[in-house]
Parts: structure tokens; sequence; C-alpha cells
């Protein structure tokens, strides 16, 4: 009879992958990194200890701060449009495409959702061969249709490029929230509609006093993630703007801002050091971000077992 | 409270005929269950009843009115579901004024009537409460409330039990026996379950394959089922079948059975016509007189209840027979067994299931 009981090897065996891989490639990057941004890259290529000076340097050096500030406010905008704009369109498509008896449901959900599956640089390229004042479509259509003075280049303009750009983010991935809050319409026992409908609900009340608070929870969801890809988007801004995310930085977000701070553009050198410290407060903002949500927001909302 | 009448009612799902010229008519007040095998068309045709969906072909009357083409609402019923289709995000009180809200009446009529509806039902501790905190005898209780709060002229119940456990079960089935009565509200009640048909109906539809196979009280069906499949269906256990064929002796017809015994018969059979021999279980016995229809087989199996003894023989060229007697029987299984029947008893069926009356 062993009555010493024997260490767990068998659980180290099934964890030591996951532990490994997730170390590797992600808990130490992000360690690292937020462990190089407390130094500074001396002339010679020498780093030096420097506590918190770059982020001192970073919020409120008029050189650096202005083009951060300016990036985060510009990224809250971008996250504005996709909230007011994607979730509500891709609620409203979810549940059009929950209605029952609608003819072709399948073949208007895999075209809303295909954007999605394309390179950010193809759209990125498309959009701009669209909207281009000079060989676009874009300015002969509206012309077409007698709307020819409601043109303008709209990805040229300072303040219109920023808006431009969220649209036609929002274009592409509106079938992300499409297809997260359609499955979760569809999940609604088909009974309980049922219920509503003898109770003498309209398809209107349905959907708002029984449906709504019941994807409520999903709608949280989509909420928080399309914040952490808002936060994180770069490819975008990139294709169709280039480093320097023009006209006058109006298109410049946190992405954009990091990539030319670590990388440098054009005159300017770039700073791995400074770049990492960018990077960190980005972390640090999503994750502020996402913790908001879970500990305030998601605790208030109820999830009712269907 | 209104009478409720359906006039050849058919209903198509594309190509797919799933309701057969119906034809219904209940009374103001009755208690009627739809009962059937699943896929009969029962939840289908109440559904049509309900307003949930539309009628392909037909015409369908509440009261004096057509309903065909109103909103459940307009026809003025009120529906529990099988899943109770409780509105998991409202209150129990919310989840009763949903739909008096959607009527427009005012807010102390609505607490009036859920406060009452309450009180029947004993809801009233549980008011405050979602569905999600409840039991499922309670959300059934709840789900009740809700129809009846909205007072309608007819009250469908969609297998409103098979989500509970046994005796629950039993225990809502004579709650719902009472509230009827007390309400007298017609009510229309679906169900796969031939006890709860037996044991609540005024009337029992009985349904097989989009046909309405026989309507009538239950010891109606019970006593002369119309045809096979309703003999088969009402009645627990089921009747047994025996293979029997027409003969002639001494130039009259008489009934011949697998073994060679035969029956008197008055009815002017065609010789060679192939009959089945229905009995039930219950009229089965181990004593008899020489009159008696008797048959022989192997036991195969015996269920033991106390108050009764199952016993389950076989016969060759037969399913297995089940007899049921009264008290405890101690039978050893392989014993050969003889089963009396007395022939009053018993009911014939013609080559296409039709019943035929033996004298």
């Amino acid at each position: 009879m062993a009555s010493r009981s024997r260490f767990p090897w068998h659980i180290l065996v099934f964890i030591l992958p996951g532990f490994i891989i997730y170390t590797l490639f992600s808990a130490w990057p992000l360690l690292d990194t937020m462990f190089l941004s407390l130094f500074k890259q001396a002339s010679s290529g020498e780093r030096v200890f420097s506590g918190l000076a770059n982020y001192q340097e970073l919020l409120s050096d008029p050189h650096l701060s202005e083009g951060f500030w300016n990036a985060l406010w510009n990224n809250f905008k971008f996250f504005l449009v996709h909230v007011l704009v994607q979730n509500p369109i891709g609620l409203l498509l979810a549940a059009l495409l929950s209605l029952k008896g609608l003819h072709g449901a399948k073949t208007y959900r895999t075209l809303i959702f295909i954007p999605t599956l394309l390179s950010v640089v193809v759209i990125g390229f498309t959009w701009q061969l669209i909207l281009s004042p000079l060989w676009g479509i874009t300015p002969n259509f509206l012309k077409s249709i007698g709307l020819g003075t409601w043109f303008q280049p709209w990805l040229g303009q300072e303040h219109t490029a920023l808006l431009t750009l969220a649209l036609i983010s929002v274009w592409q991935f509106v079938g992300v929230p499409m297809m997260l809050i359609y499955a979760s319409l569809i999940a609604i026992p088909d009974e309980l509609i049922d219920a509503a409908r003898v109770d003498g609900a309209s398809a209107m009340r349905i959907f708002w006093q029984i449906k709504l608070p019941l994807i409520v929870p999903t709608l949280g969801l989509v909420t928080i993630l399309t914040f952490i890809g808002n936060f994180n988007a770069f490819d975008l801004i990139y294709a169709v703007k280039g480093v320097l995310a023009g006209p006058n930085f109006s298109t410049d977000i946190l992405g954009s801002y990091f990539y030319r701070t670590f990388f440098g553009a054009q005159s300017s050198l770039g700073s791995p050091t400074m770049g990492a410290t960018v990077a960190t407060v980005m972390f640090l903002i999503i994750l502020m971000g996402v913790m908001i949500y879970f500990y305030v927001v998601q605790r208030r909302i109820h999830r009712y077992q269907l | 409270m209104a009478s409720l009448s359906l006039r050849k009612i058919n209903k198509r799902f594309g190509k797919v005929h799933v309701l057969h010229d119906l034809d219904l008519e209940i009374q103001d007040g009755e208690f009627v269950v739809f009962v059937g095998p699943s896929g009969c068309g029962k939840s289908t045709l109440l559904r049509l009843i309900a307003g949930l969906e539309t009628i392909s072909d037909g015409e369908m009357r509440i009261g004096d009115h057509i309903v065909n083409d109103l909103s459940p609402r307009e026809r003025g019923i009120a529906m529990v579901f099988q899943s109770y289709a409780l509105y998991p995000h409202m209150s129990v009180y919310k989840n009763m004024a949903f739909g008096l809200k959607i009527d427009g009446q005012n807010k102390q009529q609505i607490d009036q009537k859920i406060r009452d509806v309450a009180s029947k039902l004993q809801l009233d501790s549980l008011l405050d409460r979602k569905p999600g905190q409840l039991s499922g005898g309670q959300r059934q209780r709840v789900a009740i409330g809700r129809a009846i709060v909205r007072d309608p002229k007819v009250f469908l119940f969609d297998e409103p039990l098979s989500n509970l456990d046994a005796a629950l079960r039993l225990k809502m089935r004579i709650e719902i026996a009472r509230l009827q009565k007390v309400l007298n509200t017609t009510t229309i009640y679906v169900t796969h379950d031939q006890v709860e048909a037996m044991t609540l109906a005024d009337k029992i539809v009985v349904m097989n394959g989009g046909h309405i196979e026989q309507v009538g009280a239950p010891m109606e069906l019970y006593n002369a089922p119309q045809n096979k499949f309703v003999a088969g269906f009402i009645g627990s256990p089921a009747m047994n079948f025996l293979v029997a064929g027409v003969s002639t002796d001494n130039n009259t017809n008489v009934i011949t059975l697998a073994n060679g015994q035969t029956l008197p018969t008055q009815q002017h059979l065609k010789h060679g016509t192939q009959l089945t021999l229905g009995i039930r279980p219950e009229h089965l016995s181990l004593y008899g007189a020489e009159t008696d229809l008797a048959i022989e087989g192997q036991i195969e199996s015996v269920e033991r209840m106390g108050d009764i003894t199952y016993i389950y023989f076989s016969m060759p060229g037969h399913d297995l027979i089940t007899m049921a007697q009264q008290g405890d029987h101690q039978l050893p299984i392989g014993q050969i067994i003889r089963a009396y029947a007395k022939p009053e008893k018993i009911h014939l069926f013609d080559e296409s299931g039709k019943a035929i009356k033996l004298s």
C-alpha cells in the first residue's frame, strides 16, 4: 500500500506545453517591452536605466506629447464611430437575418461577412480607388445620380479623413458583430417569441422588450472586442495613409504613432525604448478599458438562462 | 368563453401536407384533449388555433367570428407552452403584466388582476422573483397564471406537463383539472400521454398522420374505438391484437383464430376475410368459462406491482400478449399459461383497421 502521495507529475506534463507557449510568445515579450521602456538609448547605442523618465517625456515633452495626445484622441474618435455605427448596423443586420422566412438569408450572411476575410491592404487600396477624386468611380457616380456637388476628397481633408477611414473599417468588419449578435439572437427559443406573439406583442415590441434585453451580454462582449481591436488598429491607416497618417496627422492613431516612434519615419529617427514606452501605454489603456468592462459593466449585466 | 369550430381545415408547409380536411366542434366550456403520437399534427393544429401558423385552407370560428386572419390577441386566446416560455428577464409580476399592458389596461386594473390570479395559484410570494429562481412546478404555475390573467375565451395548452417529474405531473394534472372546472373556460390541451387525455378531457380528439381518427368522451373511446389505431392508442397497457380469419362452419360464418378456436358472429363477413381481434390486457383473465375465448402462450415476463400483475406471454405469429391481473400473482417464467376473455369484451377490426361489431 502506497500511503505517501506522489508528486502529481502528470499535472505538470499537461500544463507545460501551454505554459511554455504562453510564456515564450506572450508573457515574456510583454514583460521585456515593459522592461525596455525603463531605459534610454544613448547615441553610442548603450542602454541606460532611466526609471519612468520615458513616460514623463511621452506625456509632457511638447515634441512627443502633442503627437501622443493627438493619436489618443483620434483613436477615441475611431472607436466611437465603430460603437455608434458598426455595432448598431451589426445589430440591425443580425435582427433582419434572424427573421423567419427571409429568403436568401445565408447568401446575405456570407456576402456581408466576406470583407472581413479580405486583407486590409486590399480593402485600403480598393477604397482609395473608389474614393479617389482623380480616377475613382465615386465622383462620376454621384454626378450621374445628380449629387455631383456632394463629392469631396474625403480621404484628403483633415476634417473628414479619420471619419472616412473609420467608416471603411466599419464596412470591413461589420460582419463580426453581426455574426456574434446573430448567433445569440437565434439562440433565443422560438417558444419565447411565440409566447410574446400570443400576448399580443408586435414585432417591434418583441425586438425591444424581449430579444434585446436577452442579448445585452453579447452586445457588451462586442463592444469590448471592438475597443480592443480599435486601440490595436494600425494596418488600415498604414495601408491608406502610410506611416505619416496624413493629412497633417489627422488620421494618426496609437498604432501608427507607435510605429513612427519605434521605427522612425522620414527624417526622424526611431527609438526602441520610446517605442516600448508607447507600446506599454497602449497596453495599459486597453487593460484599463477591459478592467472597467469586467469589473463595472459586466457585473451589472444579467445573463439569463434561456 | 366561446365555442370553437373547425371546418375543412388544411395545413401545408410548402409541399408537405400536414393536416387534412379537419372538422371539429368544441362546445363552450369544454375541456378538449388532442392526443396522438409525435408527428401526428396535434401541435400544428394547436398553433393554427392559436394563430401562430396560418391556415392554408378551411374556416375556423371562435364564437360567431371567423378568425382565420386574426392575430392571437384578437382571437382572445392564451397559451401555455411546453417549455413554459416565461420571459427570463422579467419578474413573475412583469411576466403576467406583459400582455395586459399591451392590451392597454391601466396599472390599477393590472395590479388587481395579477394579485387575484396570484392568490388563486399560490404565487403571492413569488411575484418579485425571476423565472430562473423558480422550480419547474412554480414556473409551470406562473405560465398558467400568465394565461389566466388575460381572461381569454380559449385556453391552449401545448404538452404543459412533459417537463415535470412524475410526482409533480400528477399534482399539476389535478390542479389543471380543478382550475378548468372553476374557470369554466373552453380549453384545448395537447399531449402524447393518453393517461393525461383520459383523466382531463371532456372530449378526446385522437389524431394520426394529420387526420382525426376519432372524437369522443374518454370512455367512449375506451369502450368503442372506431378503428384499430384508436384501440391501440387509448388504454394502458395497449390492447393486444390477434390474427383472425373468417370461415364457414355448418353454413354459418365463424371467426377463426390462429389456434383453431372459433367464435360465432352474426355479421355477414365474407369467407376468407382477414380480421384483427383486439383484447385489452385487463379483459384477459386466468380463469374463464367454456364459452370464453381462450388463448395459450408461454410466459416471458412478469411485472408485479402489488395491486396488479402484468403477465407477458408469447404466442407464435404475434407480438407479446399482455395480461393485467388484479392482485399479486407469482408465476414462473417459461410456464404455459391459458388466458380467457369474455366474448363481449372482444373488439374486431377489418383489413382496413375499421371496427366491426361482433354480434
